[in-house]
């Protein structure tokens, strides 16, 4: 399949609806791409051809017989290795769990599924979704397809590479402080953090309780659409999971803007944190294509960025060690360095500063709940610029430059979108944060963004080969 | 916590009463690995403490020592 021939998840399901696409060819399709391009981005810990084409064959013959279950039927897809998958190795890319074979599918692995996706496999992440990239883990971390020398973002790293190589049509994949956005925003991809309690986390290994999120990673905007359908809802099994009606996401998304109003939060981007010239004009770039689109554009004062992040961090911190605390005191060297060095700062950190850290965060839930009363999305950055050398990442890099924390802190959902590329051909990004629950608004903003541009019509390179 | 600079004997205390079962020069390690993000996270906390609101810490710290409260017992 050329880069030309790479289709997203709609354009796959239109024609799969239509009888002109067989699952079966779609998914060999993805896995002769995972075999001749995968050894160079390491994006996949583990595939399963077989089961996966037989999945693919039952998908073609239900939907030739008239039973479509709808636009992810038959569609390749694959999980983030934090997510556990009955029968298949879950690992967390660590050698904590290198034999794990969970007993159980997480909800969102038996939501997709029975949404008819095809599962070629489990990708990449940073250990346990926190530690990385690191070189000291029983498999290497993913690579950039844009650029196999430089980082991919993480922590859901396989899942972005997978993605942006055309690997698969799309992916889960885990946010808590960045970790689904992050990666969509430097290999060039659309990924989705939905509201807290959006997406169940059942059956998902934990990194910080009152902050973890998942959802899509994928190549548009309308494609995190069709794989948040499917993945939302409630779950009683998830006690985060919110009781909150599912709206059609994609009949809310539109090829314009009119009465949208979107708050320009550029004090994060530009002042308290100061990102590349590059990125920063690709961001104003963007917001007047918004305004040509017919958005009403207004910029809006917050606390600063610092505050947020100091927020997010120390309850991450103070999470993951509750998550982490027994095994770590016991096996503190079978973690990869970067994982145990992160997580183990939480047997540092006080009682009084966790409880003060979700003081302050009640405070700037309620100060960004003020702030969007009149707006509807929030437009601000996501990456310092293009993504770094994966040999050339400070270790506590998001520490300083915490520009997607604010919402995890809030959980409010957020999105990124490219908008750019830097001078050395790497993509840009900025960020859509939506009000609590409206992720609709959301991918309509990035939908008519990624419509009115061309960012997403060119692969990287490595996906032409 | 405070954000000075913590001592190798302090950080081996704090270690030990955390539980993690390292040996001396392994926790000497990490000290020379991660007291620079120790004392960030400090600041961090700092900064949170210095954020919160006024109003929203416990009422009693900002009554005068004479004026009776609610629930006061005096």
């Amino acid at each position: 399949m050329s880069e030309a021939e790479l289709p997203t998840i709609a354009e796959a399901a239109r024609l799969i609806a239509n009888r002109q696409l067989s699952p079966v060819e779609l998914t060999r399709s993805c896995l002769a791409r995972i075999d001749a391009l995968d050894g160079r981005i390491n994006s996949f810990l583990l595939t399963r051809p077989e089961a996966a084409l037989a999945e693919a064959a039952a998908a073609e013959a239900a939907i030739l017989r008239g039973d479509y279950r709808g636009p992810l039927h038959g569609i390749p897809i694959a999980h983030k290795d934090i997510v556990e998958t009955a029968g298949i190795r879950t690992t967390a890319h660590s050698k904590l769990l290198r034999d794990f074979v969970p007993q159980r599918d997480a909800t969102i692995v038996r939501r997709l599924a029975a949404a008819g996706t095809i599962l070629l496999g489990k990708t990449a992440t940073h250990e346990f979704a926190m530690g990385g990239p690191s070189f000291d883990l029983p498999w290497p971390p993913a690579r950039n397809p844009w650029n196999t020398d430089h980082f991919t973002g993480g922590s859901s790293s396989g899942t972005g590479a997978a993605v942006a190589a055309g690997l698969i049509l799309g992916g889960s994949g885990s946010d808590t402080g960045g970790s689904i956005r992050l990666p969509a925003a430097y290999c060039g991809v659309t990924g989705l953090k939905p509201t807290y309690g959006r997406v169940s986390r059942y059956g998902v290994l934990p990194l910080a309780y009152s902050l973890d999120h998942l959802g899509p990673l994928a190549w548009t905007a309308e494609d995190c659409a069709i794989l948040l359908q499917a993945m939302a809802g409630h779950d009683a099994a998830d006690p985060a999971s919110a009781a909150v009606a599912v709206p059609d996401y994609r009949a809310a998304l539109r090829p314009d803007l009119r009465g949208v109003r979107i708050g320009v939060v550029r004090h994060f981007f530009a002042s308290d944190y100061r990102i590349d010239a590059e990125a920063e004009a690709a961001i104003d770039a963007a917001l007047a294509t918004m305004r040509g689109l017919g958005a009403e554009l207004s910029e809006i004062r917050l606390s600063p960025l610092q505050d947020y992040g100091a927020c997010g961090w120390l309850i991450l911190i103070g999470e993951s060690w509750a998550v982490h605390e027994k095994v770590m005191r016991e096996r503190f060297l079978d973690y990869g360095r970067m994982m145990r060095n992160r997580v183990v700062l939480g047997a540092f950190l006080g009682a009084g500063d966790y409880v003060q850290a979700l003081r302050l965060r009640r405070e700037l839930i309620e100060e960004m709940t003020a702030a969007m009363r009149d707006l509807d999305v929030l437009v601000t950055g996501i990456t310092p610029g293009e993504a770094p050398r994966i040999d050339e990442k400070p270790g506590y890099e998001s520490f300083q430059r915490p520009l997607m924390m604010p919402f995890n802190v809030t959980g409010q959902p957020s999105m990124a979108v490219r908008c750019g590329r830097s001078a050395s051909g790497l993509p840009l990004s900025l960020q859509i944060a939506g009000r609590p629950f409206d992720e609709a608004t959301v991918l309509r903003v990035g939908h008519a963004y990624e419509q009115a541009t061309d960012w997403h019509r060119r692969r990287p390179p490595l996906a032409a080969a | 916590m405070d954000s000075g600079t913590m001592s190798l004997e302090e950080f081996t205390q704090r270690a030990r009463r955390a539980g993690l079962v390292l040996d001396d020069q392994a926790i000497a390690m990490l000290f020379e690995e991660i007291a620079a993000s120790v004392a960030l996270m400090g600041e961090m906390a700092e900064r949170v403490k210095a954020r919160l609101a006024p109003a929203s810490e416990p009422a009693h710290l900002f009554r005068p020592n004479d004026e009776p409260g609610d629930g006061d017992r005096r």
